[in-house]
């Protein structure tokens, strides 16, 4: 029962996000290209960079390129906390 | 001039100052056991500090925008928009000032209580990044950012959950929220990648000027709805929510709840600041009150039937959670109508009131309920009895909250249900009963509680000896309660209106 309706939910979002995904407006052709001609025309003089790209992840999304990198400082602290030694006081160490 | 420069940035500084602390603290950690307690100290301190800045600023002199990168930190031209933006605007002080002060106090109560854990410098360190991440997610202006920092915010939180790594039990509730919580990372990334491949913006406020209603936006809205409703543990997607509660470490418990509280203000910001104008108010409102009704529903069933005292104000919080998307859902269905000044300014301030409220006496009844699990060595009801007798103060603490959270009348909880059953009885008389029978479930299940675990027979299987830092914590959260128990209309009239203001403002008729 469990399964079929799991299954039944699956198939659904399945068709809805394809049916979405079908909807979609051809790549790279937004319907405001504003922002695309704004970064092509001025990211050689707003951030001294020759290379378009390099200007819009390290000066326009420079945010979310620190986020990103504390996304995987996060990830490896969090294994690191799983995978560490436990020491309890005064015991020897043990296996975590 | 320093100090204006300071006042601009301090949105950046709140989320810089955390981040920057956990890299020290990365970086020493392993050598300097005492630098660290130290560090963290300071970095909660001094966030907090910046967080008084804003919510200073933003409150007697007005809001403002801080761009990231740019030569201006205030957005002049169009192009200041395709930057990553900062609001610090009315609710985003509330957000970050409710989150300050739960970090803050959990963080003192975590020096009491983790001190027989190994490796502390790890959980400080995913402590600050897990609160760095929450404070972007309230503070962001851009979807993409949004997202940026909701990761954030799992990666570290399913660290700490996972924290005591030798007990089996936490590691798959950690892996269980981490698996569920990447999912719906990536349909949220899939739903800002349906907006961005068809608009070509990211800012919020551009987003809504350009928005259609076509399918795929309708397909977005709903996607980020299950996404972020899932994450603040409503009901129909909150399997994870005891398992993680009932198996994280003690004071993790609460950040959690706070960090729910920071998933489901992004979404009220998301919803408010861009669908609604175009889809329409009425069913975005409905599906909104859906999931709170649900929620107030089965928490309450689920408190009465569990026999964990954690648990128990876990499922209560589930329901809490219920009464701030009801009242919240109520407000939305009102935006654009003339109704909205009838009580739909009333439903959103209830709402609103009703998370920093909700925040702090649900924060006081973890750590009280924490503090009784840790000392007396089990969570069972059954087991437990006459705990009055051996921690008076805990028990006082426990009391104040159970009463604030039962809405009972002199409690600030009170106040902020009061503004809710009004809103919801002026929707719908039958949903205005409906909250108030709620309420009086919940009361009845506190009073079970607080009859069977705290009064009856003396139990001497146990000794009292709470650290100093525990019980300071609790009593600052209960100073609190207390002051807003005492002045609920001026914290309503100087946090809560500003920051309706600032989120549903420009709807108003």
């Amino acid at each position: 029962m469990k399964k079929i309706v799991s299954l039944i939910v699956f198939v659904l979002l399945l068709i809805l996000i394809a049916f979405g995904v079908l909807q979609m407006r051809p790549f790279g052709e937004p319907e405001n290209t504003e922002m695309d001609e704004y970064f092509l025309e001025n990211s050689q003089e707003d951030s001294q960079a020759n290379n378009v790209v390099t200007a819009v992840l390290f000066d326009y999304r420079g945010l979310d390129t620190l986020g990103e990198a504390t996304i995987l400082f996060s990830a490896v602290s969090s294994i690191l906390t799983v995978l560490r030694r436990i020491k309890k006081n005064g015991e020897k160490e043990v296996d975590g | 001039m320093v100090w204006n420069t300071i006042v601009t940035a301090s949105p950046a500084l709140v989320l810089a100052t955390p981040l920057l602390f956990a890299f020290l603290i990365g970086l020493i950690g392993n050598f300097l056991e005492r630098t660290v307690e130290a560090l963290f100290g300071c970095a909660l301190i001094i966030t907090s500090f910046f967080v008084g800045v804003i919510a200073f600023e933003v409150l007697t002199i007005g809001s403002w925008s801080y761009v990231f990168g740019a030569e201006q930190p205030s957005p002049k031209t169009m192009s200041s928009f395709f930057r990553v933006i900062f609001v610090a605007d009315g609710y985003s002080v509330l957000a970050t000032i409710t989150i300050a002060i739960i970090a803050l106090v959990v963080g003192i109560y975590s020096y009491g209580y983790m001190s027989e854990e190994s490796n502390l410098d790890k959980y400080y360190l995913l402590f600050l990044l897990t609160w760095v991440g929450i404070n972007g997610m309230v503070l962001t202006n851009d979807l993409f950012n949004l997202f940026v920092w909701f990761e954030v915010t799992t990666m570290a939180s399913s660290g700490l959950v996972a924290f005591q790594n030798y007990r089996a039990k936490s590691i798959e509730a950690s892996l269980k929220y981490l698996l569920l919580s990447v999912l719906g990372g990536l349909f949220f990334l899939f739903s800002i990648a349906l907006l961005y491949g068809q608009y070509g913006v990211l800012n919020l406020q551009l987003l809504s000027a350009e928005i259609t209603g076509s399918f795929n936006d309708r397909l977005a809205v709903g996607l980020i709805t299950v996404v972020f409703a899932m994450k603040s543990s409503s009901v129909p997607f909150h399997l994870w929510t005891p398992d993680v509660h009932g198996q994280a470490p003690g004071p993790v418990s609460p950040f959690v709840a706070i960090m729910v509280m920071g998933y489901l203000l992004a979404l009220f910001r998301i919803l408010i600041s861009v669908f609604v104008e175009t889809i329409s108010p009425f069913i975005i409102g409905l599906i909104v009150m859906v999931l709170g009704v649900l929620s107030m529903v089965i928490g309450v069933v689920m408190a009465f039937a569990s026999d964990d005292i954690k648990l128990e104000v876990v499922y209560l919080s589930i329901s809490q959670i219920g009464y701030i998307m009801l009242a919240v859902g109520v407000g939305v269905t009102t935006l654009t109508t003339p109704r909205y000044g009838d009580f739909g300014e009333l439903a959103f301030a209830g709402g609103l009131f009703h998370i920093i409220n909700d925040a702090i006496y649900k924060t006081l009844l973890f750590l009280s309920v924490i503090t009784v699990g840790h000392i007396a060595g089990t969570r069972k009801i059954e087991e437990l009895s006459g705990v009055f007798y051996k921690m008076p103060y805990t028990s006082v603490f426990f009391l104040i909250g159970a009463l604030s959270l039962s809405g009972f009348p002199p409690f600030s909880g009170f106040y902020s249900k009061f503004l809710i059953y009004r809103a919801t009885y002026s929707f719908h008389p039958i949903l205005g009963l409906f909250t108030v029978l709620m309420t009086t479930l919940i009361f009845i299940v506190m009073a079970r509680l607080f009859s069977s675990v705290f009064l009856g027979s003396r139990d001497e299987s146990f000794k009292e000896n709470v650290p100093t830092t525990m019980l300071v914590s609790m009593t600052i959260l209960a100073a609190i309660v207390i002051v807003f128990s005492i002045i609920p209309h001026i914290v309503v009239s100087e946090v809560v209106v500003p920051a309706v203001k600032a989120l549903a403002g420009v709807f108003s008729v």
